[in-house]
Parts: structure tokens; sequence; C-alpha cells
């Protein structure tokens, strides 16, 4: 339990560093009421952006309120549609809070994540297994081959590729945006290439590994078939470098998929991100970045614990010695 | 019984792909087991025997192997005569595990780390009985208490690390002899124990081929384990069968030369009954060293030990404090004199290596004192200790690891010149070339890499390197134990001949009673990190007081066939832990000098 | 020591344990037909890349809009002609091809050497020397590890700027820590064999067992990831570049030509489809040579790339 808690601790600081980071390192760029309105801005508006946003403060007064905003769930409104440029009202009617807007595309995110990784892992693993099984045989140079393939791929490329195919050509698919089932095909085997490829590379090594070692000798003298011999005994002991890989890789496709989410214009917090960086739009930078970030560390947290669970040594308390 | 063999194998060949094309490990093999009798193979490592074993069951493939000839008639159950060269994958798997059972070499590695020992037992039972869990898990019961362990039903539900070795060892042959196998293959099953182990395995063993009726195909490099469990001898050399018998004919009127070596090499145990002084190992025509003079130490102390006490912390909780300490070594105190060798002799997790280590100062002992020639070793600042070293060295027992496997032997020599700037230039090479020609080593050696030589050469390289700075002590870390025997004798004998020459002191560690029974003028015998004996070699081989130093003696496995081993098949005992709490103080040690030099622990371990 | 050992391997060390020259890995890549392929690719990759002012058929920038957007296989108004067809500009797809080589292959290069360095230094070091500078080295690196990576370099060059120094200076700071956590894992493996043991009870000094006695056996498993950081690294320009974060026009980088072809792919798919060819071979032949590096140096595996029979 000890455990559990300092790696939650842990977590906790590299968000908040993380967080201060993006926060110092957004200012040291200029002003951001001007960066955000641009120079064509009359002195009147920025002033007011200014104003209104409290960046006339001294800058440490303005990140102790953030940082006390953050606590209470507060990430600040964002500049483009938060504030009003008119002098008499400061916060504009249809002021939305940043955490609401990137909230708004996690669902996005999650199913387009999710859609990958259900196809990834199932695939990943067995033709990971598949080549292991035959070492240097047909099957796994094509495995080899296939894997290397998918994590050599430029992804947002592959799927200018597919629209260019199935979208344009054929037309069976719809180029891009958020609807039903066929618009998550084409993204989603965009984003699953990579990890199809990581995870099978690391499943073939870990079980060609395993299959070298004296307690599969002891398996198959008992007569163990050779696929438990290869699915049960190895796969099982293999299971921690593959389920690192998952976790990885999940994180990967959290963040990996701005430039798919770009590509197919899927409103996920990837897009958000693109668009707020090129707006200049920091409150709303500050917050997808702190999200994404938290999703992450989220994940290499559960990763982590998974491992208690996946080794008995570990599980039952003895390690150490 | 019927006498129709239960086994056949007829000139067996199999071969391994290598880079110069295939490798014969096993060139035209024949031998049978009958029924119920004990077989033993027995060679050095290259010498094909448990190739051979392992082809029986068809599992050389998976490391690459092919029979290439050969048949294999095994009397199977249900089939009757078949040969298992050409069963198919379907029938192999009927038969392994069912109608013959195999344990391992290493038990700790022999089990699946991931599953409950009770899942590992099942399996087996499930496949070949179809057994539901609950009827498996009964019949492993069974076959636990038959394997004589303790608190059966708790090792069901435990995992293998939660096991010691021993009883490891116990679930494997448990789970070989689940579905009653007729045949036994047991590949150098004691090979990693403890002396003290492997005299209960091998025990259990016989016992048990005895309860059930099984044949055992017994694979070994000790001649000695021979002794004690065959019936009959077959023994390999470079994949051939050099000799074959009664176990009793191979020991006592061996016919060919390299049996005789073999037997000649072993030390055994009691030989030096009566001697004072070391004496140089018998070789097999190695006349060069029939000079066995024996070595005289002085009385002069070169290096002495006081209250050395090692224990590593074990961290834990939110500020990563000190929470608990393995107790390594505890109260270590001893002196070695010029020309002397000390062996320190026990079993795996006594402390006897990481005394040694302490000693250098390769780990920083917690407290005590060493004294090395008047100086305070554990005073010395940093610099001032890698100058000292150069009048201490150490030979490491793994000859394959202790060499840096990138550069040639001549730097590797040359490492310790270099560091102490003992030479320059092309001196450094005249000084390497003059330690190969001392070692016995042909001077073109010192281009090659560690890769091109055997286990015995690196150890001489190893010993060359030691030597290159002209040191009064050697810590000797089971300097010998990865050899093959025949190879042992002889770097044993260029470690007392260097002795005599230079005037080294040894501090020998070694886990083989009957080498160190040979090198050695004094020994201390340690258990759970403290010296529970110490005296000279005539003292605690021919008077042992302290009662684990008798266990230790009577374990050695002997070359006389005729001691019936049954009755060392004792429940594992259990080991008390060296793990204390932080603050814990373990009681002063109190030695009794039973007399002039001879030492017993008599207030703790008892 | 290995845990993989058993009676029968002993048997047939004789097999196994073979001395391994140079002319038996050439000989092992010359039977390997997909390596081979991979090795010839990236040497002609380099040679290219060096001589791209005599190689290339047409400079990179001249503008001809007589010539604008011709397909592959195609002649100029001039005769010229295009064998990956032309830009919008009526540029030479394959020049811009070679020069944009230039940028994404040493953006990759340097990035993995700089970041490999300063990774492999402090790792090293780390592992050996263990204690609280080890403490704080794993902190920072376990840290950096579980931030986003590119998103993380994406904030950066929005910050910065960006450009072909700064991607360098980001791609440094941002991947070391993968050089510094496989070198901590090795030095800590090589700190417990009993050569290092040997080398500090022969008078070897710290810095003297890190650099001559530790580093040249790690050498195998750093070079492999170094090759899959060329390629990675080499993606991840793409990445920002196509975004407008990384290499700035008009320097032709591959992932910057994608941007620049994209308004056109429905008219001139061959914009898109080279540059992405380009990255996607580069980094395939990559991997497939750090695959089979890494798989000739396994002590464990690797008798089965040179036995024979």
């Amino acid at each position: 339990m000890a455990y559990v808690i300092k790696r939650i601790c842990n977590s906790l600081l590299i968000l908040f560093i993380t967080i201060s980071f993006v926060f110092i390192a957004g200012r040291l760029i200029g002003d951001p009421a001007l960066n955000m309105l641009g120079s064509g801005a009359s002195d009147l508006a920025i002033n007011n952006l200014r104003e209104a946003a409290g960046l006339n403060d001294p800058l440490f007064v303005q990140y102790v309120r953030y940082i006390g905003g953050i606590l209470t769930g507060d990430f600040g409104v964002s500049y483009r549609y938060g504030y009003s440029v008119l002098p008499s009202e400061n916060l504009s009617e249809i002021a939305q809070p940043v955490l609401d807007i990137v909230l708004e595309r996690i669902p996005a995110t999650f199913a387009l994540a999710g859609a990958a990784l259900s196809v990834a892992v199932p695939l990943g693993i067995f033709m990971g297994v598949t080549a292991a099984a035959n070492p240097r045989s047909a099957a796994d140079r094509i495995v080899t081959v296939l894997s290397l393939a998918g994590v050599s791929v430029v992804q947002f490329w592959l799927g200018l590729m597919l629209i260019v195919l199935f979208a344009v050509q054929l037309g069976w698919l719809p180029t891009g945006g958020y609807g039903g089932f066929s618009y998550v095909i084409l993204p989603a085997l965009t984003l699953a290439a990579r990890p199809i490829g990581r995870i099978a590379q690391v499943t073939r090594s870990a079980v060609i590994q395993e299959l070298s070692k004296p307690y599969i000798v002891t398996a198959r003298a008992k007569g163990v078939p050779e696929f438990k011999v290869v699915y049960v005994h190895a796969l099982k002991n293999a299971s921690i470098p593959i389920v690192t890989m998952i976790g990885d890789e999940l994180s990967a496709l959290l963040t990996g998929a701005i430039l798919v989410e770009k590509v197919f214009a899927w409103p996920g917090v990837g897009l958000l991100i693109i668009d707020s960086l090129s707006r200049s739009d920091l409150p709303l930078i500050q917050a997808s970045i702190a999200v994404v970030a938290a999703l992450v560390v989220t994940v290499n947290l559960l990763v982590d614990f998974s491992y208690r669970l996946l080794n008995p040594s570990i599980r039952l308390g003895h390690t150490g010695a | 019984m019927s006498s129709e063999p239960l086994i056949q194998i007829d000139r067996l060949n199999v071969e391994f792909p290598s880079k110069l094309g295939p490798v014969a490990a096993v060139k035209n093999v024949s031998f049978d087991i009958a029924p119920g009798e004990i077989l033993c193979i027995v060679g050095e490592s290259g010498s094909g025997k448990s190739v051979s074993s392992s082809a029986i069951m068809q599992l050389t493939k998976f490391s690459g192997g092919r029979v290439a000839s050969g048949t294999i008639r095994f009397r199977s159950r249900n089939d009757g005569v078949i040969d298992l060269k050409n069963a198919d994958e379907k029938t192999m798997r009927s038969i392994r595990g069912n109608e013959i059972g195999m344990i391992f070499q290493e038990p700790m590695s022999a089990l699946n780390p991931n599953f409950t020992i009770g899942w590992q037992m099942a399996e087996t039972l499930q496949i070949h009985r179809g057994q539901t869990r609950a009827q498996a898990d009964a019949r492993s019961l069974e076959l636990l208490k038959l394997v004589r362990i303790t608190e059966p039903e708790k090792r069901l539900t435990q995992y293998p690390f939660e096991l010691s070795g021993g009883m490891l060892q116990r679930v494997v042959i448990a789970m070989a002899l689940a579905c009653e196998p007729d045949l036994l293959i047991a590949d150098e099953p004691t090979t990693a124990l403890d002396v003290t182990v492997q005299a209960e395995i091998l025990g259990l063993i016989d016992t048990l081929r005895r309860e059930t009726g099984a044949a055992v195909l017994f694979i070994t490099h000790d001649m000695a384990v021979v002794a004690q469990m065959a019936d009959r001898v077959v023994v390999m050399y470079q994949g051939e069968k050099v000799e074959e018998g009664p176990v009793r004919q191979i020991l006592e009127a061996p016919q060919h030369a390299y049996t005789k070596v073999l037997l000649d090499a072993v030390p055994r145990l009691g030989e030096m009954r009566g001697k004072a002084a070391p004496e140089a190992m018998r070789v097999m025509g190695d006349d060069t060293d029939a000079k066995a003079e024996s070595i005289h130490p002085s009385t002069k102390p070169i290096l002495t030990v006081e209250n050395l006490v090692k224990r590593f912390p074990i961290f834990g909780g939110f500020a990563r404090k000190v929470v608990a300490n393995v107790h390594a070594i505890e109260d270590i105190s001893f002196t070695i004199h010029e020309k002397e060798t000390l062996s320190l002799v026990g079993e795996s997790g006594s402390g006897k290596s990481v005394t040694g280590r302490n000693i250098l100062r390769l780990e920083q002992p917690t407290s005590g004192k060493v004294i090395f020639d008047g100086t305070d070793v554990l005073a010395q600042s940093p610099k001032d200790m890698r100058d000292l070293r150069r009048h201490m060295q150490m030979i490491f027992q793994d000859p394959y690891g202790s060499l840096n496997p990138q550069k040639r032997l001549l730097d590797q020599v040359a490492e310790p010149i270099h560091n102490f700037k003992l030479e320059k230039g092309s001196a450094i090479e005249d000084r390497v070339a003059g330690l190969f020609d001392r070692v016995r080593l042909p001077r073109d050696f010192m281009r090659r890499y560690p890769s091109e030589l055997s286990g015995g050469q690196r150890q001489r390289v190893a010993i060359a390197r030691a030597l290159a700075v002209n040191p009064k002590f050697i810590v000797a870390d089971e300097a010998v134990s990865a050899l093959d025997v025949s190879v042992q004798a002889q770097v044993l004998n260029l470690m007392m001949e260097l002795q005599a020459d230079l005037g080294i002191s040894y501090l020998f560690i070694s886990h083989d009673m009957a080498v160190v029974e040979r090198v050695s003028h004094r020994v201390a015998v340690m258990f759970m990190g403290r010296i529970v004996e110490i005296g000279t070699r005539q003292q605690i081989f021919e008077n042992p007081q302290h009662n684990y130093t008798k266990t230790l003696l009577a374990a050695v496995p002997t070359l006389n066939p005729d001691i019936d081993i049954r009755d060392r098949t004792t429940l594992a005992t259990k080991i008390p832990s060296p793990i204390h709490l932080a603050g814990y103080a373990p009681p002063k040690l109190v030695y009794q000098e039973v007399s002039e030099g001879h030492s017993v622990l008599i207030n703790d371990l008892q | 020591m290995s845990d993989a050992t058993t009676p029968e391997l002993d048997d047939i060390k004789d097999a196994r344990d073979v001395n391994i020259t140079k002319l038996d890995y050439a000989r092992a890549i010359l039977k390997d037909k997909v390596t081979l392929v991979a090795v010839l690719f990236l040497a002609a990759l380099v040679i290219f890349t060096a001589g791209a002012n005599f190689l290339a058929p047409h400079p990179p920038t001249g503008l001809n809009f007589l010539d604008s957007l011709l397909p592959p296989l195609s002649r100029g108004a001039n005769g010229e002609f295009y064998l990956l067809g032309t830009d919008e500009l009526g540029r030479d797809m394959f020049s811009r091809l070679i020069y944009g080589a230039r940028v994404s292959v040493s953006v990759g290069v340097i990035g993995a050497l700089v970041s490999g360095i300063v990774g492999v230094f402090t790792g090293l070091t780390a592992g050996y020397k263990g204690g609280l500078y080890e403490d704080i080295v794993m902190r920072l690196v376990d840290g950096m590890l579980s931030l986003p990576s590119l998103l993380v370099a994406l904030f950066v060059l929005f910050v910065l700027g960006g450009g072909f120094v700064n991607l360098i200076l980001v791609f440094s700071i941002l991947h070391w820590m993968v050089f510094a956590r496989l070198s901590r894992g090795l030095a800590l493996e090589a700190r417990s064999s009993t050569y290092v043991k040997a080398a500090k009870a022969l008078g070897a000094t710290d810095m003297r067992i890190i650099f001559y006695h530790i580093l040249p056996n790690v050498i195998p498993p750093i070079l492999v990831l170094l090759t899959l950081e060329i390629a990675t690294l080499i993606l991840s320009e793409a990445s920002l570049s196509f975004l407008g974060f990384g290499v700035q026009p008009p320097d032709p980088s591959w992932g910057l030509m994608i941007a620049d072809g994209r308004e056109h792919i429905r008219s001139a798919w061959w914009l898109v489809a080279f540059p992405g060819i380009a990255i996607f071979l580069t980094a395939l032949s990559l991997n497939l040579v750090a695959n089979w590096l890494r798989a000739v140096t396994d002590p464990v595996q690797r008798w089965r790339w040179f036995a024979k029979g």
C-alpha cells in the first residue's frame, strides 16, 4: 500500500512540474494578449484582454492564482472565446471554462484510441507469438517485416493515403469528420499500424526469450502440447514486457492521435491542441496539455500496478532481498 | 520382472548445426536399460551425455539438434515396442511425462515461476490421466508426501520462488513420478544443489526407484555420485561411449584410459588422513608435477581478520529507511600466515564469498578490522586502497565471466601492469609473455580473445593476471568449481606450485570438502555467516567437533559403492532466515578451544 | 550469470560458442536478403545525400511553371525527364526528395547521436556509481519518460520556434533518457558481472572500468537503440514539420513536402506519396538493420544466424 501511495505522489509531482513548466514557458514568448490578438488589434482591445485575464499582475501572482485555480478545478477561460473585447464587460456571455472545452473532446479521443487498440492488441500478440514459435521460418520473416513496416510508416501519411484510396478513389468511406462507425474505421486503422508492429515485436522477442528457459523443457518433458507450451507457459511469463508496451502505446495513442485527428478532422483533444497552438490561446493550451499529461501519467501508473498482479513474487511482497 | 530391456538405444547419432557445418554431439552410442535398473551416464562437458537423454524424449529438436541415425526402441505400455526416433508428436506427447519422466539440473529454473506448484503438478495429471483439478490435487498431495516434503498442503498453493532449491527438486521429482513412469531420466539432478541437499536427493531417488520399480537413467559428471547410485555405468567422452560395465567393475578395474583419468582426478575425501601439509593432485600423464613436495608455511601472519561483519540493508517505506538487514557474515576472525592456505568451506549462503570480497574491500564491510601485512585495510583512502590491491589479488569462480570478452588476453593480463604503472612500452608485453610461460600457456594465445579458449585455459589466464603484480596474497573464490574434474586437478596443482615457488598465501574459498582437504593447511567451516569451526586440516577432517562440520563431511559422496544412501532421505530441513529487523544485534559468538588452534562455536547455531 | 543454461547446452557448447568474425557477419548479411536490401538502400541514401549537388538531375528550388504538376515518368516542355513528376511550381520531385533527405536524415542522425552521447554517459555513470547520483538521474529519466514526448516537443517548438537547430535541441532533450535508461540497466548488469569485479580488484579506476571495460561490452544494444532512434526521429521530424513546427520552408524536408502536397492530394497524388514512401523506406531499412544487429549480437539466439547444416 505504501508503494501505491508513493507512486501516486510521484505522479502528482510530475504533473505539477509539467503544468508549471507549461505556464512559465508560455509566458516567455512575450505578451500573451498580443500573441493572441495579433499586432493588428487595437491597443484598447489588447489592454482590455490583459486587464480581464489578470495579465497585468506580477507573474508570480498570476502563477499562484493559476495553481490555486487548478486545485479547485478552474483552469481559466479561453482568451478567444472567453473574453469580450468590448470595454464594458469582462467576461463574455458565452464564456466557457477551458477545462470543459477539453473534457468535451475526451470521448472522441478515447473512442479512437480504444478502437485502434482493440485491433492492435490481439493482432499484435497473435503475430508475435506465431513468429516466436517458429523462429526464422517464413512466418517469422513475414511478421518481422510487417511489424517493422507498421513502426516505420508515417502515421499522418498513411492516413492521407487511405483517404485517397478508400474515400476519394473508391468512395467507400468518409474522408473525415465525426460520426458513426464508418467514420472510425480509417483513423483507427491508421493509428493501429504502429502499435500492431510494436506489440508484435515485443511479444516475439519476449516469447522467444521465455522459450529458451529451462522451465519450458520441463513443460515439454511433461507432455504438454506445444501450443499450450507457447500460449500458456511462455506467454504468461512474457506478459510484463507486453503489458508495458501496450501501456506505452496507449499513451502514444492519447497524444500521437494529434496528427491523425488533424488529417481526419476528428474532433478529439489532439485537434484541439493543434488549433489552440496555432491561435496562441494560452489557457486552452495549458489546460489541454495538463489533461493529456494527466491521462498519460494515469496510464503509466496503471501499467505499474499491473506488474504487481502479473508477477506473483512482487504481488506476494517478496521483493528486495 | 522381465529381463527384456525397457529401452534399447542402438548406434545413436545426434547432430547440431554450427558455423562449421553439422557437429556430431553423440556418435554411434548404444546402451540398454533394464526395468528397475539405474544406469549412470558419466562424462564431462561436451561428452554428449545430456544430448543422448534429450534425444530419447525427442527434445533435441527444440534446441536445433537432429537425430541423424540410430534407433531408440522403447517398450511402451500401450503400443508395444516403438522406435522413439520416428514416433510422431502425438505418440511422443503420450510418452513424455507419462511413461518417461524427467528431472533437471536447476530446480530453481525448471519450474514455471508464474504458476503455483499445484497448478504445475496438476497439469501433468490432467494431460495424461484426464483428471479434474480436484482429483489431480489429491494425487499431487500424495506425491508430495511420497517425496517427503514438509507441509505438502501448503506447497500446492505456493509459487516456486517461495521454496528452497532442495524442496523444488523434490517437487520436480514428484511431478516426474506423477503418472508412474517406467523410466525416469535424471539429468545432473544434484549438480546445482548443496552437498547436504544433494545427499538427501540422491537418497530419495534411490528409495523411490525401489518403491516404484521405475528404471532410472542418471546423468552426471561426478564419479562419486556414480558410485553411490549406479547399477551399471556408461562412460562418455567427446560424444562417444568409451566404456560400459557394472559399477564395481568401472570403479575397481577401469579399462579405458579416459575412465582412469576421470577416476584419478577425483579428490577422495579422507585420502590425506595423517598428512600435515597439502599435496599435489594426481594428474594422468602429467609427470612435470611429480615434485609434489609439501609446502610449509611460515609463522609470520600476512592477513589478520578481526570481528568482520557485513550486513546488506533492505530499504522500505516512504523515506527508504533501512527496515531490515541481511546478516551476510557475523563476527568473522582468523589469521593467515605467509605461504599458507586457509580454506573457507561452506554451502551456498554461508557467507564464504562475501568474506573474501569484504577482505579485499570489493564491498565495504559493516564493521570489523582487516590487517594486511601491517596495514589497516579498512582505513585506506580509495586511492591508497587501489595501491594496496597490488599485493592482494583475487581469482574468481567463473572463468567465462571473469575475463572481459572484448579484450585480447594480452590486454587483460597487462591490465594490472597498466593500472599500477609497473612497466612501460614493450616491457609490458615481455612481462605478460613471461606470465604466460609461468602458467604454461602458449605465448601466441596473447593475441586471442577469451571465447577462443577452454575453461581451464581461461582460468590459467585469470591466474596469470593475478600474478602480474607479484601479490603476496590471493583470494581464490571457488576458483576451480566451474571446471571439469580433469582440468580442475591441473589448475589446483598450478596454484600449489606457485605457492611453493613464490611464497603466496591463499584464502581458498570452496564448497568442495575433498578439494579443500587436498589443498589446505588450515580450514574454517562456515554456516549462516559464521565460522562454526576452525583449525588445521587434520583437526577439522580427522576430529570434527561441530555438528554442522560432521553433517557436511558425512554428506560428501564417496567412491565406495557399498554405502547405502537411502537412510539419508530425511525431511527437508528448514534453515533459519538471515534477515533480521533493523536494530537486531546477534549474540556475541563464543568459541571453545578444543586443542591448540582448533576452535568451535558453542553458543549459536547448535 | 545467465539463467538459461542446461546440461544439454553444456554438451553442445562447441557447436554454439564459435568465434564470430567480421567476415561471418558479412556472410550472414549476404545470406539474409531482406537485410541486404535494407543495407543497400541506406548506402544509396547516404551516397545521394552526400552527393546531392552532383547526383540530383535538377536544382531543387528552380521555378518552372510550364512543367507544373506533371505526373511521374513524364517529359517537360523543354524535354526534361521527370522520374517522379513535378510539384505545383514545376520543381522536379526526385531532386527535391534527394535534397529533402539531407534535412530529414541529418536531423535524425545528429539528434540521435547527441541524445545518445548524453544518455549513454549519464546512464553508464549512474548505473555504475549508484547512490544519490543514480537516484537523481533515474528520477529525472522516469519523470521525463512519463511525459507525452510529441506533445512536449510541439509545445517547446511553439515556444522556441521551429527550425533545424531547435528541432535537434528538442530531440536531444526529449530522447537522451531512452539511452540513459538502457545504459544504466547495462551498467547495473555489468557492475555485478565478474569481469568488472576482477577489473576493480586489479586496481582499475572507476572511469577506466566504465569506459574501457564496460562500454565496449555494451556497444551492441546501444547501437541497436541508436539505429532505432534515428528512425524514430526521422518520423518525428516529418510529423512536426507537417504541423508547421519543424523545419521551415524553403528547406525541403520530407515532412514539409507531404504538408505542401496535401492541398493537391486529389489531383496530384505523387506529391504526397513519394516523400511518404521515402520516409517509410528509410525508417524500415533502419529498423531492419537494427533488428538484424540485435539478433546476431544476442548471445543466446545468435547461433541460428551462423549455423550450417
